[in-house]
């Protein structure tokens, strides 16, 4: 174990002095992201690394109670950085916090009860991980084009608030398209699959020594798992969104005129 | 929250003959007021316009009349109802509002036409589609046409047939000519005058042209500043 760590080092070491050698050329050829390049890098080693050292402990101590509670702090993490990758508007924290949350945690109850992975820290951790990852990003994406949607079309949807049609068929066509933009990652993975790439765990249980056709099952699992989280997420978050944009007096929420008003 | 108001269009009716009475109506947003103390009142069947330059809060005391804006204190009463203890759906029914932007919806002049009476439960047969079509100067050739082709000018009549259809007790139009050419502008004001006196339907209007308020208005409200006054034709 400790020879094959050892090697592993050797191989990282080997492919950081890469990375750090294109940084080196990117910044003599003045391309402008090596400051970047480089900050990325080493933030992804000590995340990674920290990571592995905790997931090392929590695997060890195996305690259901401490597995939920990485799941929730990733789910409340996760939540913070859709929030923050969404356009500067106030109140939709708690659209993408329970949007990633029960889209997610469906999606791994499902996973335990339907016994596909065990309630242990060493296979739901890293499938919640993907789950959450992946519902944060389509939450993140929904919610954006949620906005953009509704900033750009609101003398259509307030025409027709004026004939005194309710927020919910008013704002319909701009959830589907949001819902929809939110999915489009996720649907080119799928379609994608195999084809151009062999993914994660896919080649992560290969490289293991599993069956293929074993593997693939469990990939087409994953694969439709992140799907439907994905799909929850966004949905949920979206129709809280709604609440936020519009007051229940069917008509825009004034603090969201103001905020987007605010908006380059 | 979504709630279809049923109301068939002779439930409305008893509201036509009823005053429109605006009472202290207040409206700030952040720190700057708006609208001050405002009230007056609207006679069933007239013209009434209120004028003013931009930012003087006329959209806004419009909107407010519909309740896409909820004011800060005041009353709107019809009759002796209270419209802002009203079901807002019921409220936009009675007074209907035309945006600024004339904006079209999805699909035909049909299906803009058929998209608010289709959920309010409105059953509209097709010689009501011509009839409304016609009565705002387009054949009914224009049904079937994408709206979003049309110009802007019938763009803004396709707008007032859709508020039309709803049979309000009042239209709010938000300077309607504020995008047309003199022509069509002609074309608009004579349709309104026409809507008025052959239909008895109620107009409140907002525009910055004093020359137009005096063309069409039997009476006119001058709003500067937040506060509103007679303005003498």
């Amino acid at each position: 174990m400790i020879k094959m760590a050892q090697l592993m080092i050797d191989k990282l070491i080997g492919i950081i002095v890469l990375v750090f050698a294109l940084l080196t050329y990117l910044k003599l050829r003045a391309f402008k992201v090596e400051k970047e390049l480089a900050l990325a890098v080493v933030r992804a080693i000590i995340q990674l690394m920290t990571i592995a050292f905790f997931l090392g402990i929590i695997i060890s101590i195996d305690n259901p109670i401490y597995t939920i509670s990485v799941l929730a702090f990733m789910i409340m993490f996760a939540a913070y950085i859709a929030k923050s990758k969404v356009i500067k508007v106030p109140g939709l924290y708690e659209p993408a916090v329970i949007g990633i949350f029960i889209g997610s945690t469906l999606t791994i109850t499902y996973t335990v009860f339907a016994n596909i992975f065990p309630l242990q820290a060493r296979f739901i951790i890293p499938f919640g991980s993907m789950v959450i990852a992946n519902a944060m990003n389509s939450t993140a994406l929904a919610l954006n084009r949620y906005i953009s949607e509704v900033k750009s079309n609101m003398d259509l949807i307030e025409s027709k608030l004026a004939l005194a049609l309710p927020v919910e068929i008013a704002s319909k066509p701009h959830i589907r398209e949001s819902v929809r933009a939110s999915l489009i990652p996720a649907i080119s993975t799928l379609e994608s699959l195999g084809l151009v790439w062999i993914p994660g765990t896919m080649s992560g249980m290969i490289l293991g020594g599993a069956d293929p056709i074993w593997a693939a099952q469990y990939q087409l699992f994953v694969s439709f798992s992140i799907l439907f989280g994905d799909a929850l997420a966004s949905i949920i978050a979206i129709y809280m969104a709604t609440r936020v944009i519009f007051t229940k007096t069917h008509t825009f929420n004034q603090r969201f005129v103001i905020s987007i008003r605010n908006l380059k | 929250m979504t709630r279809a108001v049923l109301i068939e269009k002779r439930d409305l009716e008893y509201l036509k003959n009823d005053k429109l009475i605006i009472r202290n109506i207040s409206k700030q947003f952040n720190d700057k007021v708006v609208l001050r103390d405002i009230s007056f009142s609207v006679n069933p069947g007239e013209v009434l316009i209120i004028v003013g330059p931009s930012g003087s809060g006329k959209s806004t005391l419009l909107k407010i009349l519909c309740r896409l804006i909820e004011p800060d204190s005041g009353e709107i009463l019809l009759g002796e109802m209270d419209l802002l203890k009203q079901d807002v759906l019921f409220v936009r029914r009675i007074l209907t509002y035309v945006t600024q932007i004339p904006v079209m919806f999805e699909g035909t002049v049909r299906d803009n036409l058929l998209l608010a009476p289709k959920y309010h439960k409105l059953l509209i047969s097709e010689d009501e589609l011509i009839n409304v079509i016609e009565e705002v100067g387009l054949n009914k050739s224009f049904l079937d046409v994408i709206a979003e082709n049309l110009s802007v000018g019938e763009k803004q009549r396709v707008a007032l047939a859709r508020a039309l259809l709803l049979d309000p007790s009042f239209l709010l139009l938000d300077e309607p000519t504020s995008h047309l050419d003199p022509e069509n502008t002609k074309i608009l004001e004579e349709l309104i005058i026409r809507l008025n006196r052959k239909r008895k339907k109620t107009f409140i209007i907002v525009t910055h042209n004093y020359e137009q308020a005096k063309r069409l208005g039997d009476r006119i409200l001058k709003l500067d500043d937040g506060e509103l006054h007679e303005f003498n034709m």
